[in-house]
């Protein structure tokens, strides 16, 4: 474990970003864009060098101002965090590619940028802090940026969206905060690590159930765990298309799932009975999302709760708890922020190109969008579960897992939620793209280039994304974030000798 | 159907709490790191009162994020409120009887002297730089609402945010170049606690935040106010 | 009644956080519904201010030599509560500005005649 001076930028730098648009971007043209492009550029090569660093030391820390933990608040990047933070960067980046052109149809693009900026903060924030009322704090500055961008383009259906994600999700903080309070009072700490270290040395069961149920149930309504989903359907589609690339794509995870990772497995400790939960939730989550997926004919709202869905597959993963099964849940995270963001930017780029998203309006577009097309198609590949794109190798992990723990019936529901994954893809991959092209829409083009190059990379890494389990590449990426749920809390323990 | 549903939630809700809440004694000493924060404030960061020691100080953190949020809010105000709203349907506003306009005038001052006085001694009595900024952004809400028609400029109360903002922040990257540590260490002379010059850096710190949140809800306000023209 | 006289507080606070969400859950009007987001946030935050009390304390703030710091109480929940009441107000700003927009948009407050997403 090593001092590192560089996790403070992660927040940093997307802050620094956000702050100068609001100075300069109102009147130079071209700076938004610029500096939406440097600023995610920066935290990606951050990412990078963090992720040599964690692979040499395993564990770095950060503590602000220089007092020590518990006195300040301290920053620790393990590999999970380490593993979140290229994940939701990488997908910022090229979000932030698409949005250069996607945007200018829409005014005010500093103020887009600026949002964008803030939230990628409050979401880098979340995963690097050490400290539960900072992981609050910066959930909050995400959460609230999140709203304004959902509400973007002011028409009717974005501010109904808006407002009901605002209520909803400002409940689920509520919720949070309450538990952080519970804690607070009950080991009068707010340290991760010092907290981990009173509760294990004896605590009240009943507070910590409490707590855990708290924390479940607000992260659960962050990560649209059903039934705390019912934000999502309305939200997602509505926001203009980079912004449900990246609520669908990362935000969801950043904030719900790693959250409750981090807190369930690093802080509390896991037991059988929170796996089971998670397990049971994953399931639910799962079959809701693959059945009400299949009713939709509005694209965006299709793929939204497609996202229901696959984050339930990844709680399965978690929740089954073995070595193979969270590996195969880590990676189906990625694959699922790439392959879902790819999706909602393709339909985004349908949207620009055709003005509707109502799959019975159009048909037969990979004529004239070819690009569009292919990339799409490669993402819908990938989220069926197809080899030998990447979703293919995570929904295998996830149901070879499940087996190998004995849990027989979950592998039987995963694998049935994957046929009908594979039909409602089918689904909008027929109306949608194949077919015939309806007159109205015979003078389409595709999309500008900065669009193309951003889809066109997110693809490149749908179908190159199962090199990432060879065993070289597995042990930079995969194995270390999967460490920390085996370690669970023995990293607290390490970081309290540390700093004493 | 729903009220029932939402009673039957509440009810478990507050049958689970219930049964907690005698786990968390009240009135009891229980403290770890506060009793750290008592016993050290003065020493390690020079103010008389502790909470701003450990808002500005120990968890400047998270005013940072604090901060954050509002500058989120006002800038996601802005862009929803924005768009379209000058749709001309402009209704005379009624102009305020003498009495109450030149109340309004009178008190404005006094009120943002007031909101000043909060922020300038937030290490020294209780208050600070968002409870001043408050105070301050009443003052300006009392102008909206007593003397119709007056407007702040724009230009100025964005301009003082973003100053403010910046101020802030670069105190903190400062404190990388004179002290060695990144982010937010008071490295100014500490003086002796309990005068107006001292704790460092805190109190500018705390008239920036003061500027800056009063400036961002006035600007708030006039957002909403303008909108519902 | 002891129960209730030594934990005044906390009844306080988790009534009011249950009537927050009572407002939320039933009520139809967005206004409203923005008045029992705000009746929540207060709740949680006098809840997290009473968890730092000291029977007897006075505030940590040594206004003059010579005060006893033993008596003092927790400085942390106070400090928390700070960011916590902006957070909230940061919150209930956009949510209004949603609610104007949303007013100018459907003429009406009433959540029922705002649901052109179907389900």
């Amino acid at each position: 474990m090593i001092h590192n001076d560089l996790i403070p930028l992660m927040v940093g730098v997307p802050l620094a970003g956000a702050f100068l648009n609001a100075l300069l971007g109102r009147k130079l043209k071209g700076v938004p864009d610029l500096l939406g492009i440097l600023c995610t550029m920066g935290t990606l090569f951050l990412g990078f060098v963090m992720l040599r660093l964690v692979n040499a030391h395993h564990v770095l820390l950060f503590e602000v101002g220089n007092w020590p933990p518990p006195i300040g608040i301290a920053m620790v990047v393990d590999g999970l965090t380490v593993f979140m933070l290229l994940t939701v960067n990488l997908i910022a980046f090229l979000v932030v590619l698409y949005s250069t052109n996607y945007m200018s149809r829409y005014t005010q693009k500093w103020q887009f940028y600026s949002l964008f900026m803030l939230m990628l903060a409050g979401m880098n924030g979340v995963i690097v802090t050490g400290d539960i009322f900072n992981l609050f704090v910066y959930l909050e500055i995400a959460a609230v940026a999140s709203y304004a961008l959902v509400a973007f383009g002011t028409e009717r259906q974005e501010l109904e969206a808006a407002f009901k994600y605002a209520v909803m999700g400002s409940l689920g903080s509520m919720f949070v905060l309450l538990g952080v309070v519970w804690m607070y009072a009950h080991t009068s700490t707010l340290n991760m690590a010092d907290m981990a270290m009173v509760l294990r040395d004896g605590g009240s069961g009943e507070i910590v159930l409490l707590a855990s149920v708290l924390f479940l149930v607000g992260f659960g309504l962050k990560a649209a765990l059903v039934p705390f989903h019912a934000w999502l359907p309305d939200a997602h589609p509505s926001a203009p298309a980079p912004i449900s690339a990246m609520l669908s794509g990362v935000l969801i995870k950043a904030l719900g799932v790693y959250a409750i990772c981090r807190l369930f497995y690093s802080v509390f400790g896991i037991t059988w009975e929170l796996s089971t939960i998670l397990l049971t939730l994953g399931t639910v989550s799962m079959c809701v999302g693959v059945l009400l997926a299949l009713k939709q004919w509005d694209m965006k709202r299709l793929l939204a709760y497609s996202s229901i869905s696959q984050v339930g597959y990844i709680m399965i993963g978690i929740g089954i708890g073995t070595p193979l099964g969270i590996l195969a849940a880590l990676f189906h995270l990625f694959n699922h922020s790439v392959f879902k963001s790819l999706l909602f930017l393709g339909s985004g780029a349908v949207e620009y190109a055709t003005g509707t998203r109502d799959l019975r309006k159009m048909g037969g577009l990979a004529r004239r969008m070819p690009l569009t097309a292919g990339t799409s198609m490669a993402g819908s590949m990938s989220l069926a579960g197809i080899p030998p794109f990447a979703g293919f190798w995570s929904k295998l992990l996830i149901v070879v897992a499940a087996v190998q723990a004995g849990l027989y019936g979950y592998a039987i529901i995963a694998i049935v939620a994957s046929i009908l994954t594979l039909a409602y893809v089918m689904k909008m991959m027929r109306y949608g793209f194949l077919g015939n092209l309806p007159e109205r829409l015979k003078g389409i083009k595709d999309v500008p280039a900065m669009m193309k190059l951003s889809m066109s990379l997110l693809a490149l890494i749908c179908i190159a994304g199962g090199l990432l389990l060879l065993p070289q590449v597995r042990e930079l990426f995969l194995t270390d974030a999967s460490k920390t749920f085996k370690a669970g809390t023995e990293l607290a323990f390490r970081i309290m000798s540390e700093v004493r | 159907m729903r009220i029932f549903l939402s009673l039957v939630v509440l009810a478990v809700i507050a049958v689970g709490i219930g049964k907690t809440l005698m786990e968390i004694p009240f009135g009891e000493d229980t403290t770890n790191v506060g009793g750290y924060y008592i016993q050290s404030g003065r020493d390690d960061t020079g103010a008389a009162n502790i909470v701003t020691s450990v808002v500005v100080g120990y968890r400047a953190f998270d005013t940072l994020g604090e901060v954050t949020v509002l500058f989120v809010a006002a800038v996601g105000l802005g862009a929803v409120l924005a768009v379209g709203s000058a749709s001309g349907r402009r209704r005379d506003v009624e102009p305020a009887s003498l009495v109450l306009y030149t109340g309004c005038r009178f008190l404005f001052p006094l009120i943002l002297l007031f909101g000043a006085y909060i922020f300038i001694h937030g290490h020294l009595t209780p208050g600070g730089g968002f409870q001043g900024g408050a105070i301050v952004a009443s003052a300006f809400l009392l102008v909206y609402l007593g003397c119709r028609g007056r407007r702040i400029r724009h230009g100025w109360s964005k301009a003082t945010e973003s100053l403010g903002g910046l101020v802030f922040v670069g105190l903190g990257l400062l404190g990388l170049t004179a002290a060695g540590h990144f982010f937010l260490s008071n490295y100014l002379p500490k003086g002796t606690v309990n005068h107006l010059f001292s704790a460092g850096i805190i109190p500018i710190i705390y008239v920036a935040i003061g500027f800056k949140v009063g400036a961002e809800l006035a600007g708030v306000i006039d957002d909403l106010v303008e909108e519902s023209e | 009644m002891s129960f209730l006289e030594s934990y005044a507080y906390y009844v306080g606070a988790f009534g009011l956080i249950l009537i927050g969400l009572l407002v939320i859950l039933v009520k139809r009007n967005l206004i409203k519904i923005i008045i029992g987001l705000s009746i929540l946030d207060t709740g949680v935050n006098l809840f997290l201010i009473s968890v730092g009390y000291l029977a007897s304390g006075t505030a940590p703030i040594f206004s003059r030599e010579g005060i006893d710091s033993g008596s003092m109480v927790d400085p942390v929940p106070q400090a928390l509560v700070l960011t916590a009441i902006v957070i909230g107000v940061a919150v209930l700003a956009l949510a209004l500005g949603l609610a104007v927009r949303l007013y100018q948009n459907y003429g009406t407050l009433d959540m029922r005649k705002i649901k052109e997403l179907k389900w």
